[in-house]
């Protein structure tokens, strides 16, 4: 069953001053999937993604050309660029906790939306956390620091704080690279948990990563997007030669 | 925004003033007569027209202040160089770090009491040497100035030999080299950009200092011709005669501001280009040469050279403290501390007064705009790619910064207290004060706001958190530490001046300030006053030992903040 496409990207172009970091991109990419973005280093899949939610905005020198729909909105359109953020979340590389509590971590966005009773943050920040399965393990320290955590449980708080801005997307920069296994683990298992309400897209340098987690796999090599597919098909029928190489270690 | 651009107008303006304010006067001198002109004789009844009585040369008063800035060069310099080398590459790695700390601190010491020391202390002992017994004049003065860039020129060697890669060393010590070998040969050349801007930085301060010129200088009009003989430098002849100056007179005083702004401006830019200027071929100028025939080739002496240096640094400036301290304790009693004023100078209630009212209100005045001239430049403008404003409004705060404060105090004087009609007054002073103030606290802030983590700012941005929330409730208070230590490094500052605080508030003793319109002195003008002006040598000892005791404990403090802030990320980081 194919689920209704919520990101549509077309002919996108993107040049830093000189340098064309992402050529001719055109996806489709499905509600409540994962999608998998793979590929070596300094081909494009960050930069991908952070054209999505328009982080790309403060990278001076930064040209985009095309269009980005999300939910049939041209995203560089004349939309607010902070409500497009509340509607796409992003996890970054390294988990980057704010220097406060555990619950103002979360309660921080929110309140600056609008958010303002204590009792509907309380109910926010204790859902947020158990989406992101970290609530049973801080609910004793909800208001101690955050940078006490371990970097796992950072990681996943930073997942509770993009959920509690209420996002339809969420997008997940190599969200295990700097984490140990077992916390690596946990936060695939997450991943397929968030798909049911969710649309994850997710950057990663593991290849068993993507094939373990994702339903569609999309390979980029300087800048051009080469393959994409379901990931089964993808890593079983690769139709790209050079993605064929890459998957066989060949690179 | 606008705040931002508050720098760009001031220093315009103090260009203009500068420029303006002297034209006339300048023009019925004469050009040439003013610059090369022998001799400075004033006299306040000349006016713009009519005939002039006095003479207004300056060429004694430029080449006087030169040589002083060189011989304070030669003084602190050698020094403070051989002083860093020390720190950095021969001191045991257990002590080098109180060393550094202690030099820092003297650093902080304001250098009105350099002077009062060099008056007190210097100057007999130096009437021993003198042929003729008269003991003020460049030697004196360049000691003095020598001593206080001691600690800056010291910190800047320092801090580059401490950036040298570590390869080069290593190669060096692989080659057989021993390590005071090593150490001149290799790693000392590498940097010599680094000790050159730090010399540059020294030249720069010793040309703007003001009522140490005057306290040393002897202040006849004279060209340097023997190092006993009695001069007069720039800031010292505008210290000077500007109170009850006449119409001629006044512009020509200005006109002499003006020319020791081009000079100042003219190191600085020197200090610019040779700070950011692309690394040169290795031993291909003139000093690295000299370096290479002489230093180079004497490492012993001149490891002994350095330990002597360091010594030397240590003790002179620990003595300062402790000859200052140790004279004004007597004084410190009830009377002077509290007393009413009945007349004559044995209390400094009112001084007291004055620096808290004068602190608090340039605090009020300065912070803000400094504080908003940071955000807009961090992170209201691109990082990597800086715009013509941008960049316009950085060299406006660098130029400010460096400006001599006997430059501010003048500008301060003439614009504040009297086209602006609010008089010699603690509001006119509190004013000017802060023009040298905003840069200050500028810099600190942007410094503390680049310490937050980029990723932060990325974190709060993706949240759709907006900029305005993103810098006030995330940015700020993890920028708390840095920020403390500005208010603190700023306060400094404000107790430390002395030039522009004694032009603009009167410089004179008296009850306490009823408002911000009264006259009056802080601690810093309080002990020029005493003891220059009055001879209350006690009284002004004991005003410095305050003044001593209240910027040592600040700066303590902000080191203190600073360590625990970095003991505290580096948990965190763990």
């Amino acid at each position: 069953m194919a689920n209704r496409t919520i990101i549509k990207v077309e002919g996108l172009n993107l040049f830093y001053e000189e340098l064309q970091a992402l050529s001719n991109v055109n996806l489709d990419i499905a509600e409540k999937e994962i999608t998998a973005f793979i590929g070596p280093s300094g081909c494009g899949k960050t930069t991908f993604l952070k054209c999505i939610n328009r982080m790309n905005d403060l990278v001076p020198g930064c040209v985009i050309e095309g269009k980005i729909s999300i939910n049939d909105v041209d995203i560089y359109g004349n939309i607010n660029v902070d409500m497009l953020r509340r509607t796409v979340g992003m996890v970054f590389q390294k988990p980057n906790v704010f220097p406060m509590s555990v619950y103002d971590n979360i309660a921080f966005a929110p309140r600056g939306h609008g958010t303002r009773k204590k009792a509907d943050l309380d109910a926010l920040v204790i859902d947020s956390l158990t989406r992101a399965g970290l609530f049973q393990e801080v609910k004793d320290r909800l208001h101690k620091p955050a940078d006490e955590l371990s970097r796992g449980q950072q990681q996943r708080l930073c997942i509770a704080r993009a959920l509690a801005i209420g996002p339809e997307i969420i997008l997940m920069d190599e969200p295990t690279s700097a984490l140990d296994p077992i916390s690596a683990e946990i936060i695939e298992g997450l991943c397929r948990e968030l798909k049911e309400n969710y649309t994850v897209l997710l950057v990663t340098h593991n290849m068993q990563q993507a094939a373990r987690v994702s339903d569609k796999t999309a390979f980029f090599l300087l800048g051009q997007c080469l393959e994409f597919g379901e990931t089964s098909q993808v890593f079983s029928h690769p139709q790209n030669e050079e993605f064929q190489k890459y998957i066989s270690g060949k690179f | 925004m606008t705040a931002a651009f508050f720098s760009v107008v001031t220093i315009a303006s103090i260009f203009v003033f500068l420029t303006s304010g002297s034209f006339m006067a300048i023009r019925k001198i004469g050009f040439l007569e003013f610059i090369f002109g022998p001799a400075w004789n004033s006299n306040p009844s000349d006016t713009l027209v009519g005939e002039i009585a006095g003479s207004y040369g300056i060429l004694p008063l430029i080449v006087s202040t030169f040589a002083s800035a060189i011989g304070a060069l030669i003084v602190g310099g050698v020094i403070g160089f051989f002083t860093g080398v020390y720190l950095a590459r021969f001191c045991s790695k257990k002590t080098s770090p109180y060393i550094s700390q202690l030099i820092n601190l003297l650093a902080a010491i304001p250098s009105i009491v350099y002077g009062y020391f060099g008056m007190m202390i210097v100057l007999p002992l130096l009437s021993y040497l003198s042929p003729t017994g008269e003991s003020t004049g460049t030697l004196a003065l360049s000691i003095v100035l020598g001593l206080m860039i001691v600690p800056t020129v010291t910190a800047l060697t320092k801090s580059s030999l401490e950036n040298v890669d570590e390869s080069l060393y290593e190669c060096a010590a692989a080659l057989g080299l021993s390590h005071d070998k090593a150490v001149f040969a290799i790693e000392v050349p590498s940097v010599q950009r680094g000790v050159m801007a730090a010399l540059l930085l020294g030249v720069g301060r010793a040309l703007g200092e003001t009522l140490t010129s005057v306290m040393l200088a002897g202040n006849k009009v004279n060209y340097p011709t023997s190092l006993f003989r009695s001069i007069r430098t720039i800031p010292g002849n505008v210290a000077l005669e500007i109170d009850g100056a006449g119409e001629l007179q006044l512009g020509a005083l200005i006109g002499s501001a003006l020319v020791l702004f081009v000079l100042v401006l003219v190191v600085f830019g020197m200090y610019n280009i040779v700070k950011n200027s692309k690394k040169k071929q290795q031993g291909q100028g003139i000093f690295a040469k000299l370096w290479a025939n002489t230093v180079a080739r004497f490492t012993k002496a001149s490891k002994v050279v350095s330990i002597v240096s360091t010594g030397i640094t240590i003790f002179v400036l620990s003595s300062i403290v402790v000859l200052i301290l140790l004279n004004g304790a007597p004084n410190l009693g009830r009377q002077f501390l509290t007393g009413t004023y009945s007349g004559g100078y044995d209390t400094i209630a009112a001084p007291i007064v004055t620096t808290m009212m004068y602190v608090l209100l340039t605090a009020l005045v300065s912070f803000p705009i400094g504080v908003c001239t940071a955000i807009y430049l961090t992170e209201y403008t691109s990082r990597q790619k800086k715009g013509r404003i941008t960049t316009l409004i950085e060299i406006a705060i660098d130029t400010l910064s460096g400006i001599p404060s006997v430059i501010v105090g003048l500008f301060g004087v003439v614009v504040f207290a009297d086209i602006l009609g609010i008089g010699t007054s603690i509001l006119a002073g509190c004013l000017t004060i802060s023009l040298m103030i905003i840069p200050l606290t500028s810099r600190a802030t942007q410094e503390a706001l680049r310490l937050v983590p980029e990723s932060y700012r990325e974190g709060a941005y993706a949240l759709g958190v907006g900029k305005a929330r993103t810098t006030f409730e995330l940015l700020f208070p993890s920028a708390i530490p840095g920020l403390l230590t500005m208010v603190i490094l700023a306060v400094g500052r404000m107790l430390s001046d002395s030039a522009a605080v004694m032009f603009t508030m009167g410089g004179v003793l008296g009850p306490l300030p009823t408002g911000y319109l009264s006259q009056g002195s802080t601690l810093s003008t309080a002990i020029y006053v005493l003891g220059y002006q009055h001879e209350y040598y006690g009284e002004a000892y004991a005003t410095a030992s305050i003044l001593i005791i209240i910027v040592l404990s600040l700066n303590l403090l902000s080191t203190f903040i600073l360590n625990r802030f970095r003991r505290s990320s580096r948990l965190r980081k763990a």
